[in-house]
């Protein structure tokens, strides 16, 4: 273990234990239980959203594709009475099978062309919900979409209970931030910071860049799919508005506030902006205008985001020491 | 003689209206440098990208290690060992020196195996990208960024990416521009022991450096070879004198 792993350790594993037991801490409140979970979708989103970008370019299509798993696994209860537990596997393998179809065209574009793509891709799905109407319900989207229940032989556990669902939400965004962390510090997250650098760089050390593109943008998506089927069973409805490009934007917010370089950014920024959201929720029609605020002033005071915090603490008390 | 490592024969690259290479025949023999000279707009980088892969080329082959890999992409061709600098600095500047090698080591040994683990422990990685920075002299500016670096220093992290690439033939392009006399000096000593692990295909306009290292020379002009061979003999050559004194190089 190097030094710097150390804090880090001790800061992720801080912050599993507060995860934990904020259930606790908050006296089972349902609406601050509510916010932990939409603190869970919010992070997950902006997460793999992130692994996109260590390829170097933000895809507007993520909120899209959150919808498809969530639709996916809303037509498995529904079409195929199947619960969550299948529906969110094949939310997860739709998401993932359309996500590499479509990244094969998408992939060949760069820069602000991958962004006006990505673009018209987030939208063409949201419309395609909207326009089959008897299938996907159109703009009036899908109702009772069921939570789970898990049947251990001796206990049943059913995730219509808040903090049920709670748990099951920090499983499965622990798994995702887990996974990408992962992959951003092995050789396959090398190639993609490689990649995100100089592309043709990249190729001339012999990486197939197309490729690893389209392997990334697919993970990333498969991800995506199984937080939108969380999302569907636990909001029990959903509508082409769910999941229009401002979601996506909002995760784009998320990334910029928290910082762009390592996983801890998009986390620290999907929870602080969850949090200042909702807290500003009171102030009805000037929120909007509140969160700009907020995300300017961010940018302003603290260029690269939550994510560099640490670094500046430690060099006050390097500086200090140095006196 | 020796087989050629690199066999190109009839290329021809236009932009428009202008020729770059024309009808462009060379060789490249195991454990020889072969030095390309000519003046500016002669056509040189481009040749070299066409033999890389970045560009595409309109007629004639290049084949290399006895395979054609003319239809290849740059990747697919880095990989088969063509190993290449560029005329402006070639490295990941935000990656640190070792960071740079690393990843031509791990293009090397695949990632199959290692998908999901961590590159910071992974000492099959970290312990080769070492041995070739100490190769070209810079085992302590390992944890130095590529921004950070000098331009010298950068040259020879170049070249120890090539190297870490396995490279069957390196393909270098004006490795010396911007180097003072020291620079120069050294790479040069670099470079010579370098041909010994593959021969070298080298861009140059230090006259110097050339004919203290190469053992055939190519001048290129207006896109074509308008003479080749050993290097004493070329130094000779009255054409190569004219056509340098035309250039004004
Ligand atoms: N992408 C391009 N499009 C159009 N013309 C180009 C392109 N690249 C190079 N050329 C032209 O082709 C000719 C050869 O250029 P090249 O860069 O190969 O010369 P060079 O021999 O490397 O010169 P130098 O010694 O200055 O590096 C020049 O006239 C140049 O303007
Ligand atoms: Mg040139």
């Amino acid at each position: 273990m190097t030094e710097i792993d150390l804090p880090h350790r001790i800061a992720w594993g801080a912050l599993l234990l507060v995860a934990l037991l904020a259930p606790i801490i908050v006296g089972f409140d349902p609406y601050l239980t509510h916010v932990g979970i939409i603190i869970a979708f919010n992070v997950a989103l902006a997460t793999t959203l992130w692994m996109i970008w260590s390829l170097g370019v933000i895809s507007f299509a993520h909120a899209g594709f959150m919808g498809v798993g969530a639709y996916a696994s809303a037509l498995v209860l529904h079409k195929l009475g199947l619960s969550m537990w299948f529906g969110l596997w094949i939310g997860a393998m739709v998401c993932g099978a359309l996500a590499l179809f479509i990244s094969l065209p998408l992939m060949r574009t760069r820069a602000v062309y991958f962004f006006m793509a990505s673009w018209a891709v987030g939208e063409v799905i949201k419309r395609n919900f909207a326009y089959f109407k008897d299938f996907f319900g159109g703009w009036d989207g899908i109702f009772d979409i069921k939570p789970p229940v898990l049947d251990l032989m001796f206990v049943q556990i059913d995730f219509a209970n808040r903090t049920a669902y709670y748990y099951l939400a920090l499983l499965f965004v622990s798994l995702t931030v887990w996974v990408v962390y992962r992959i951003n510090s092995s050789r396959t997250g090398m190639i993609y910071w490689a990649i995100h650098e100089n592309e043709l760089l990249a190729a001339h050390t012999g990486i197939n860049v197309f490729r690893h593109k389209v392997i990334c943008f697919t993970i990333a998506c498969t991800l995506v799919g199984i937080t939108g089927a969380l999302y569907a069973h636990y909001q029990t409805y959903i509508s082409p508005k769910s999941f229009d490009i401002w979601k996506s934007e909002f995760a784009l917010v998320h990334l910029i506030v928290g910082g762009l370089t390592t996983v801890g950014g998009p986390v620290a920024g999907a929870i602080s902006l969850t949090i200042v959201d909702e807290v500003l929720r009171a102030s009805g029609y000037f929120r909007t205008i509140f969160f700009g605020v907020v995300l300017i002033a961010s940018v302003l005071l603290l260029p690269g985001g939550l994510e560099t915090i640490p670094r500046r603490i430690r060099a006050i008390f390097q500086r200090d020491s140095h006196k | 003689m020796t087989e050629a490592v690199l066999e190109i024969a009839g290329l021809c690259k236009r932009f428009g209206a202008l020729l770059a290479t024309d009808n462009v025949n060379l060789e490249l023999r195991a454990g020889e440098i072969h030095a390309l000279i000519g003046p500016n707009g002669a056509g040189k980088t481009t040749l070299m990208q066409q033999i890389s892969g970045v560009l595409s080329t309109d007629s004639g082959s290049i084949r290399f290690l006895g395979r054609d890999v003319s239809n290849l992409g740059v990747a697919a061709r880095a990989r088969l060992g063509l190993g290449r600098t560029f005329q402006i600095s070639s490295v990941i500047p935000e990656f640190s020196a070792l960071r740079n090698v690393m990843l031509a080591v791990q293009s090397r040994q695949g990632t199959s195996m290692r998908f999901f683990s961590s590159t910071r422990s992974d000492r099959s990685l970290i312990e080769p990208a070492m041995e070739n920075l100490v190769r070209v002299g810079l085992a302590d500016r390992a944890a130095t960024a590529a921004a950070e670096m000098s331009h010298g220093e950068r040259r020879r992290l170049e070249i120890a990416i090539a190297l870490a690439l396995d490279a069957k033939a390196f393909l270098l392009d004006e490795p010396m521009a911007g180097l003072g006399p020291e620079g120069t000096k050294a790479l040069t000593n670099l470079l010579s022991e370098l041909r010994n692990v593959a021969p070298i295909l080298l861009v140059e306009h230090d006259m110097d450096a050339v004919f203290s290292l190469a053992d055939c020379v190519s001048v290129l002009m207006s896109g074509r070879v308008i003479a080749s061979g050993p290097a004493d003999e070329i130094r000779k050559d009255a054409t190569v004198r004219t056509a340098y004194l035309g250039g004004g190089a």
